[in-house]
This record gives structure tokens, sequence and C-alpha cells, in this order.
């Protein structure tokens, strides 16, 4: 396979007959801060179980670190997870907990370690504190500080940001970037917070119903967001049919009198006058900004579906 | 592997739950030797009839030659001692006595239940998922709990071999005996494999039933022997399918549990070891096998 940190084809996943993720092919970038977007359910988490081994896959091939088939298994120390909840014994403390993970990774001189690792979470405080008796968000931190140990090269954070307060998620955020810059930690995120992954992710991908839809860097997201056609019309299947015969097939029909259409702004004269010469009526044709948000709902099947 | 032993005998000393099984192996042997010192003043009153005296004896009796092995497979926990050791001039053999709480499976409840709460915690807590990086680290997890399942069984070996030693001359009416011999030391060793073999099921069981409560309920059930009445099912339909007298039990780690002791034969004993060897590979390759296909949840 490629150059890629982690590389995915025709990753497939069934549990029973419900398929839960469908011929995915991911992409993830040396480097990259990779955060995956997807309702509950999509099946963010189980391609993330798998690239890290925790599941085994249907069908598809997974290369980690350029190595695919079961060489790349042996890459699999180089991967720090935070899946779903962290996974803690709560009634060690949160010394205990990462001494632990140092022990399974052969990890000397661990007190210096483990107290770094503490401070860069913000648990230096509570290292004694049994990890039972942690809030929601200290355990995330502790999850993460687990995902760290061992200096990993690839980061997979599920929901990392799950439970913390502003503060906790801006600290984190700040921890992920630092990581990434300094450590060049590359980073795989599934996050509910779009608003929080925009922030932070240099690539996104959108995932809905097992299936990826997309898969950009934030710049070509942010380009797609900000800038759509939407065309106010009473004729919406004339006028696809028109952007079809005009080679526009990345369009969406919201409703029966609305279009978005997400490529072509800088030719939004031309777009005009096919609809005037088609004879196609319609009450309004714009540029209009969006969010990442309103992408994400629309590529997902609207707000009913997300 | 070897850093996955190391962790898991790291979690060992760092939770209080290992000293409390230990601490209720202490409180079986107390019980028992307090159980047989009230039997002893019972039958050494004057407080029961002569009739009463002949119906508790040979109850005894009866339970005595379960435990010989005649009628290996019968259903409960209560072992009673020997009926000569009730005479409070008699001398009572430490070791032999011992043999009690083995025999009447709580022992092996204790090791099984431990096997099933220790070899699942990180399972159950998701801190597996912290662990990913080796090859096949599922069956070295797994290999790794093996491992302080057989120190542990160890070591409830000891403190109960220990604890008899010490509270026995305290609370026995009788003078007791420390001598062991070489047979009765053998009968020790195939027990502590045939409880490890017990040990390795109750692994193996949470890796296929994936949760606690079911290997724990299956896992008292065949320490209770519940499961005699399916061996003497399959013995029946042996002997009137094949015309051949056969006691499966004696080829189960189960069924080994009430057939060792000090008096036991030399074929039982080695029979014993073979049945726990061939069964703790059988189980834990079953094991790592099952686990490593399953997907961590």
């Amino acid at each position: 396979m490629s150059g890629y940190l982690v590389e995915t084809k025709k990753l497939t996943k069934k549990f029973g007959n419900q398929l839960a993720v469908n011929n995915v092919d991911l992409k993830i970038e040396r480097g990259a801060i990779y955060g995956l977007i997807g309702r509950n359910g999509a099946g963010k988490t189980t391609i993330m179980k798998m690239i890290c081994g925790l599941s085994s896959a249907n069908s598809g091939e997974i290369s980690l670190f350029g190595k695919s088939g079961e060489e790349s298994r042996e890459c699999l120390g180089r991967i720090g997870t935070l899946i779903e909840n962290p996974g803690i014994y709560p009634r060690l403390s949160a010394y205990d907990n990462l001494k632990l993970k140092c022990i399974a990774n052969g990890i000397p001189e661990q007190k210096k370690y483990i107290a770094d690792i503490l401070q860069m979470v913000g648990l230096s405080d509570a290292a004694q504190k049994k990890a039972g008796r942690f809030s929601l968000g200290m355990k995330q931190r502790l999850g993460i500080g687990l995902a760290l140990i061992g200096e990993p090269d690839l980061c997979v954070l599920d929901e990392p940001i799950n439970g913390l307060d502003p503060q906790g998620i801006a600290e984190i955020r700040e921890l992920i970037y630092k990581l990434n810059k300094e450590r060049h930690i590359t980073f795989m995120i599934s996050s509910h917070i779009l608003g929080e992954l925009d922030r932070v992710a240099t690539h996104i991908g959108i995932i809905n119903d097992g299936r990826l839809l997309e898969e950009q860097t934030i710049e070509e997201l942010h380009a797609k967001c900000m800038n759509r056609i939407e065309l106010q019309t009473s004729e919406p299947d004339r006028a696809a049919a028109m952007l079809e015969e005009m080679g526009y097939k990345n369009y969406k029909v919201v409703n029966s009198n609305l279009i978005y259409l997400f490529d072509g702004v800088d030719n939004l004269k031309g777009i005009t006058r096919g609809i005037l010469d088609a004879d196609i009526s319609f009450t309004n044709i714009g540029i209009c900004n969006g969010n990442l948000e309103e992408y994400f709902l629309e590529k997902c099947g609207g707000v009913e579906n997300a | 592997m070897l850093k996955f032993i190391k962790m898991d005998f790291y979690r060992v000393s760092r939770q209080k739950s290992t000293f409390i099984f230990l601490a209720i192996v202490v409180g079986i042997v107390l019980m028992t030797l307090g159980a047989t010192r009230l039997e002893q003043e019972l039958l050494n009153s004057d407080l029961l009839t002569a009739e009463e005296t002949q119906i508790f004896t040979s109850t005894m009796e009866m339970t005595d030659s379960a435990d010989s092995g005649i009628l290996a497979g019968g259903i409960g926990m209560n072992v009673n001692p020997s009926l000569e050791w009730m005479d409070p001039d008699s001398e009572v053999p430490v070791f032999e006595f011992a043999e009690q709480p083995l025999k009447g499976g709580m022992i092996a409840i204790l090791i099984m239940v431990y096997a099933v709460i220790f070899g699942y915690a990180e399972r159950r807590n998701g801190y597996i998922k912290n662990l990913v990086g080796e090859k096949h680290f599922k069956a070295k997890l797994l290999l790794s709990k093996m491992s302080v399942v057989a120190v542990f069984t160890a070591v409830v070996f000891l403190v109960l071999y220990l604890a008899m030693m010490l509270f026995a001359p305290l609370i026995m009416m009788n003078s007791i005996s420390y001598s062991i011999s070489g047979d009765m030391f053998l009968a020790i060793i195939a027990q502590y494999a045939v409880h490890l073999a017990l040990g390795a099921f109750t692994l193996l069981l949470t890796i296929i039933f994936e949760g606690t409560t079911l290997p724990i309920v299956i896992g008292t059930l065949l320490s209770m022997g519940i499961f005699g009445l399916l061996y003497n099912l399959i013995n029946s339909l042996i002997l009137k399918l094949f015309d051949k007298a056969v006691s499966v039990a004696n080829y189960l780690p189960s069924g080994q549990l009430r057939l060792m002791n000090g008096g036991a034969a030399d074929g039982d004993i080695s029979r014993g070891f073979i049945v726990a060897g061939v069964f703790i590979v059988l189980y834990l390759i079953l094991a790592c096998f099952i686990a490593e296909k399953k997907d961590v949840k």
C-alpha cells in the first residue's frame, strides 16, 4: 500500500445482518489531525476499533505505517488509543492506572515519566486519588494520558472531549495541537462537537450509515461550507436535470423549493444563464455562506436523520 | 508476555480483593475446625441419646464413603471429618484433615470466583483497550491471567495448610500430628493441579460468555458436584451401550476433586495429574483461540 500512516481499502464490518462499516476507503496522512464526523451508530467507533486491532474486519484491508496484512499488526504498538469510555481500574489511583500501562509497555524510570504524563493531562494533583472517584472529565483526561504512554506515533481518540467542561475542552484541544506540532503525533479523533473538530482537525472524514461520504482537508471543507449556490425554484427536478447536463453533480435538492449546489460558485453567471435558457422558473439564486454543521447535516440527510 | 505478567502481578499487589480472598480461606479453615469441634463436643457429651448418636455416626460414615470416591459425583458440600477423629484421644494428622475444605469444594469455588473476577476485570472496565500493541495480545493477556491464577492457587493452598497447622491445635480437642507422607504430598500437588484446571475452565467460560455471572454460577455448581447427575447418566449410558462400567468423573477435573486424598491409590493421583494437565492445556488453547477470534466489546 501507499505512504499513508493509515489507509483502509474497502473496509467492511457486519454485525449479524447489519452492515456497520461499508466499503470504507480512508486515508490518514502522517502528521495530520484527522477528524471523523458521524452521528451515533454511523460506524466511527467500529472503524477505530478495527484500525487498533480490537475488532476484525469482515472484508477489506487496513494498512498501518505503510504495512499491510499481518505485518501491519506489528505496528499496533505505535498506536495509543482511547476508544469509547476511558478504560480504567476504578479502584486504583490515576498513578497506578498509568503505571500498569508503563509496565505493559516495558517503560523504565516510570515515576518521572508518569509525573510528566499526569502534568500534561492536568491530573498532577489527583495522582493518588482513586480513578473511580474522578469526574467524567477527569476520567477522559486519564484516558488520554493512558493513550499517550509509550510515545505513540498515532493516537486514536474516540470522543475525547466527551464530558469535559469548556475549559477542559480548550485544554485538550491545546494538548492535541501541541502534541501534534511538537511531538509530531498523528491524531485520529471522532467527535460529535463539530465546532471543536473544526478548530483542531486538519482533515475531516464524514461518515454516515457505515459509508465514508467525504474525506478532505479542512480548507477544502471550509471552502465547500462557506460557499454554495442556493437556488429557489418551483421546478427542482428540471433544475437538477439542467445542473447535471452542465456537469454539476455535487448538489442537493433540499425541498420542493430549494436546491444547494456545492460546486460552480465561481460560475454563478453561467449557471443563471443556463436556468434562464432552459426556461426554469426561479425566485432567487445566489451564493450563500454555510457552516460545518449545516454541511454535515445536509450530507447526512438532514436534521431528522442526524 | 512477561511484561503482561509483571503488569498483572503489580495489579494483584495494589488491589485488596486478593487479600480478602485469602482471608476467606482462613475463615473456611476456622469454620471447618469450629464445626468439627462442635461435633466432637456433641458426640462426647450426654446430650445425645444412644439412638441419636447411632444416626449421627451412620450419616458421617456415609459421607466418609462418598469422600473416598466410591460415590464420586455426589452432590453437596458437606464433607465430614473421619469418624475416628471424633474421639478426643485420637491423633489428627493435620495435612489429612486439611483435605476437608478441598474435597468439599469451597476452595475450588473460591479459586474459580477469583479467576473470573481477576481474569475478566480488564475486559469489564475496558482497560484491555489500552493494551493494544502486541501481536496476539488478547491470548497473551489470557496466559498472563492464568499465571496469576496459578500463583494465587498455590498461595491459597499454602494459606490453607498453614492456617490449619496454626489453628488446629488451638481449636481441636485432639492432639495434632504434623507428619506428611510422600503419597499425601503428591495428593496435595495433584489437588493443586486439579484446582488449577478448574481455574482455567472458568477463564475459558469468561471468554465464551463475555461476563462474570454465568461462569461463577457454572463454577459453583461444578464444585458442588451438581454435574454428578450428568456423569452418572453418561456412566449408565456407556454401561447400556457398551456393557462397560466406566466412571467419567475419573476423567474430569471436577470429578477428580473428591477422589484425591492421602489414602488415594497411586492410579488416582497419577490420573489426577494427567487429567488436570490435559484439561489445563485444552482449556487454555481453546480460550486463547476464542479470545483472538472475538472482538473486544
